[in-house]
């Protein structure tokens, strides 16, 4: 609504300047009147009489209405027009002065009464405006001679602190209405990106304020694409101009700035400034709205990262997993070292927004000596600290830390021409640490899988005996990916009167602790055995071991006393503990029959039934010993059972042991595409007296 | 010349009333207009002229003051009507947008 600086006081040879202060009274209109009459009369500008009057009069009036103080009214002349100023001793801002508006109603019953007073000033003057002074504030008119209005630069310009680039039909004090508009342009709350054309409004109304050629609003939203154009008025700036640069108030990453092709003059330049600052707020918010959105956004990036990094437990596969994430998003290029078990770092994934830039990349990760990348890499390792690369490879380096183990390093190359954000930066960090962990994590998984396979491994025994007459032959599944020690186990042991013992097992559960029950029942056995006991009681002395010290677990077993018998047959001497009852195949064909008669699962009572079954095998005759692992196998809701297992038997009698385990394997795992849920052990033993067939 | 002088002049005929105004209309005066107007419309004519044929100076307290008065008239079926109205308060009156809501009658243009 006012302008920030009053008329321009001018002091000159022709001037002619009154100062009158008068009283808040009825006359004092008439009494300012009498003093811009004879004013005007010296300074011989009598043609701005009716004019003068009447716009004096009526901020005299004014004053008198609202201030109530003493008025002083201060008229000056000269060559070219006269300003009045009339103020007030009132305290507190100036009442708001509201232009009225022109009547537009023809009954007199409609029209208003009051509010004309400013409207006819705005109407009058050259300019005018409000001013503030120390004492209290005041309103001032300027009515310039008809002949002088409009003129171009070659009149001579008004001396002293004048205000006016003098530009044809450029204005240099800005009326009220035209402030009112530059501070009432706002973004529109529904569009898309209001920016532009507000910034293009504003521009457009300072511009035409200043009576500025041309201007530019520049914007450079630190997103990598520079300064770009927001808003464009008038034509281009001629060279040699002088230019009202006012930059825009943002926060980094955003720097911008208001050009105007108008000298800066005492009114143009304060209005850039206050359109500047408009703007600059608008932008901030913008700033602040688009970081808010950017950060949900990275949000979202870490939270899928880290699931996909979860679900990695696969070093390898980890490692190469995030470079995918961190290219393009968070950088041009990424690589990835482990450090080794003597501390080296070790390339262990490299990626590139560019492929054809991937040689490159590695050539430059190769390098070696003081200001490689991998000297940094080194340095970033060793400090545990975010090292910056220098150029050509430009970018940080993150140690890859996770429970205190320094596991490598994430080097991340920045986008040319993009500054790397500190969201940005706090985001790399993250996933540095997130990746760290889930290496970590997939590292302890393999150590673990590795154990479990180790200690799997050492309760079988790494070759079958080769005994004359008799053939043996084991094929064991162990479960998938599971890093789970099944239970199953197997063992042929020699037994002192020179018969051999067979035994197939199955302890509950799985792990650890199964494993180590299962090496428990298995050396037990083999002392027992060893030591010549009869096979019901090594049978109820693994039960008492079992029920004392098995932890609650319990085993199946089929032992299996083999040995010479009449002929060229085996004897073979079968007690179940709760275990599947194996396959017998005849050579001679017939159809696979189990055998066997159940007993008690060890472990589980004091007290056990072990039933014996004694048989012979004929020369060429099978018997067939399985876990769970193979009746069980799933295929959706479905089980291979005993059933399939003896119909898969069935043709194979006759073959030697190897054939007969292989293939009963093979039709096992065939049964179904899923991986194998527990561990499948087969066990057969043939009578190998005759050749094979 | 310090104050603002307003003299008027009542003439009653048949059906009108002719006031004569002399002088300069702004906060000061324009409640001797009111009060010479109300005075007449207590028996109020069919028409109340006023004559501004020597009014030098009107500003927007005058105007509002016509306004009120123009009301006040139709409101006792009469009608105020101006006359010899100055080019500048013509002007003023344009510019008011009260032209056109106020009657005005320049039988001989005054110069």
């Amino acid at each position: 609504m006012s302008a920030e600086a009053g008329p321009a006081t001018r002091t000159g040879p022709d001037e002619h300047v009154r100062r009158v202060r008068l009283p808040a009274d009825r006359r004092t209109p008439a009494a300012a009147r009498a003093v811009v009459r004879s004013v005007l009369a010296e300074a011989d500008l009598d043609e701005l009489l009716n004019e003068a009057l009447l716009l004096t009069t009526e901020l005299s009036t004014n004053a008198v209405e609202h201030a109530r103080t003493e008025l002083d009214i201060e008229v000056t002349a000269d060559q070219a027009g006269l300003t009045v100023t009339v103020s007030d001793f009132a305290a507190g801002p100036v009442d708001e002065l509201t232009v009225g508006v022109r009547n537009l109603a023809t009954d007199i019953a409609e029209v208003a009464e009051r509010g004309r007073g400013l409207l006819l000033v705005d109407h009058f003057a050259s300019r005018w405006g409000t001013t503030y002074l120390r004492t209290g504030k005041g309103v001032w008119f300027r009515l310039d001679r008809a002949d002088r209005r409009g003129k171009g630069p070659t009149t001579p310009a008004p001396p002293a602190s004048a205000t006016q680039p003098d530009g044809a039909g450029q204005t240099a004090v800005p009326s009220a209405g035209a402030m009112n508009a530059l501070m009432q342009t706002t973004p529109d709350p529904y569009a898309e990106d209001p920016l532009p054309d507000f910034a293009a409004g504003l521009l457009t109304r300072v511009a035409e304020m200043v009576g500025a050629a041309g201007g530019v609003v520049r914007l450079d939203r630190g997103d990598g694409q520079g300064a770009q154009v927001l808003a464009r008025y008038g034509r281009q700036p001629r060279a040699g101009n002088d230019l009202l640069r006012v930059p825009l108030a943002v926060h980094r990453p955003y720097a911008g700035e208001l050009e105007l092709d108008a000298a800066p003059t005492a009114y143009a330049q304060p209005l850039a400034m206050l359109t500047a600052e408009r703007l600059s707020l608008h932008l901030e918010n913008d700033r602040l709205r688009r970081a808010d959105v950017r950060r949900q956004a990275w949000l979202t990036f870490l939270a899928e990262a880290s699931e996909l990094l979860a679900q990695s437990l696969d070093v390898e596969l980890t490692m190469a997993l995030v470079p995918q994430l961190v290219v393009p998003r968070l950088g041009q290029w990424c690589a990835v070292h482990t450090t080794d078990e003597w501390g080296r770092l070790r390339l262990a994934a490299a990626s590139h927004a560019d492929e054809s830039m991937l040689p490159q990349l590695h050539a430059s990760l190769r390098e070696a000596g003081p200001d490689s990348v991998l000297a940094r890499l080194r340095e970033a390792s060793r400090n545990g600290t975010r090292t910056p690369l220098g150029a050509p490879m430009e970018g940080f380096a993150v140690p890859l830390i996770a429970r205190g183990q320094r596991l490598g390093t994430l080097a991340v190359g920045r986008h040319q021409r993009h500054r790397q954000d500190p969201d940005e930066i706090a985001v790399l960090e993250d996933v540095a640490r997130r990746a760290a962990l889930a290496i970590e994590n997939a590292r302890i998984h393999a150590e673990r899988r590795r154990v479990a396979q180790t200690l799997q491994q050492s309760l079988l025994p790494p070759v079958l005996p080769v005994v004359e007459g008799i053939g043996f032959a084991a094929e064991y599944v162990p479960t998938g990916g599971d890093v789970d020690v099944g239970g199953d186990f197997y063992d042929v042991v020699p037994l002192p009167d020179g018969r051999w013992l067979v035994v197939i097992g199955d302890v509950s559960g799985k792990g650890v602790q199964a494993a180590a029950v299962t090496g428990l029942v298995r050396d037990v056995i083999r002392v027992l055995a060893g030591d010549g006991k009869p096979l019901p009681e090594v049978l109820a002395r693994l039960n008492e071991t079992l029920v004392e010290r098995g932890a609650g677990r319990y085993c199946t077993l089929a032992l299996a006393a083999v040995g010479p018998g009449e002929g060229d047959q085996l004897d073979v001497g079968l007690h179940l503990a709760g275990h599947d009852r194996p396959v017998l195949l005849r050579s001679s064909g017939g159809p696979a029959a189990f055998v066997g008669t159940g007993g008690t699962a060890l472990g589980l009572l004091d007290a056990i039934a072990s039933p014996t079954a004694q048989l012979s095998l004929e020369p060429g005759d099978c018997l067939v010993f399985y876990t769970d692992g193979v009746t069980e196998r799933r295929r959706g809701r479905e089980l291979f059972g005993t059933g399939r297992l003896r119909d898969a038997a069935a043709p194979l009698a006759g073959y030697s042991a190897d054939v007969v385990a292989a293939r009963l394997r093979a039709t096992a795992i065939n049964f179904s595409v899923e991986e194998p849920r527990d561990d499948i052990a087969i066990l057969v033993l043939r009578n190998d007296a005759l050749p094979d067939r | 010349m310090d104050r603002a002088e307003l003299s008027i002049t009542v003439h009653r005929t048949g059906d009108e009333a002719v006031l004569r105004l002399a002088g300069e209309i702004d906060m000061q005066t324009a409640a001797q207009l009111s009060t010479v107007v109300n005075e007449v419309l207590t028996e109020p004519p069919p028409r109340i002229v006023l004559d501004l044929a020597g009014v030098t100076f009107c500003d927007s307290q005058g105007l509002g003051t016509l306004v009120v008065l123009s009301r006040k008239a139709s409101h006792a079926q009469s009608l105020l009507v101006l006359t010899n109205v100055g080019e500048f308060l013509l002007r003023v009156l344009d510019i008011t947008g009260l032209r056109s809501a106020l009657m005005i009658r320049n039988d001989t243009p005054t110069p």
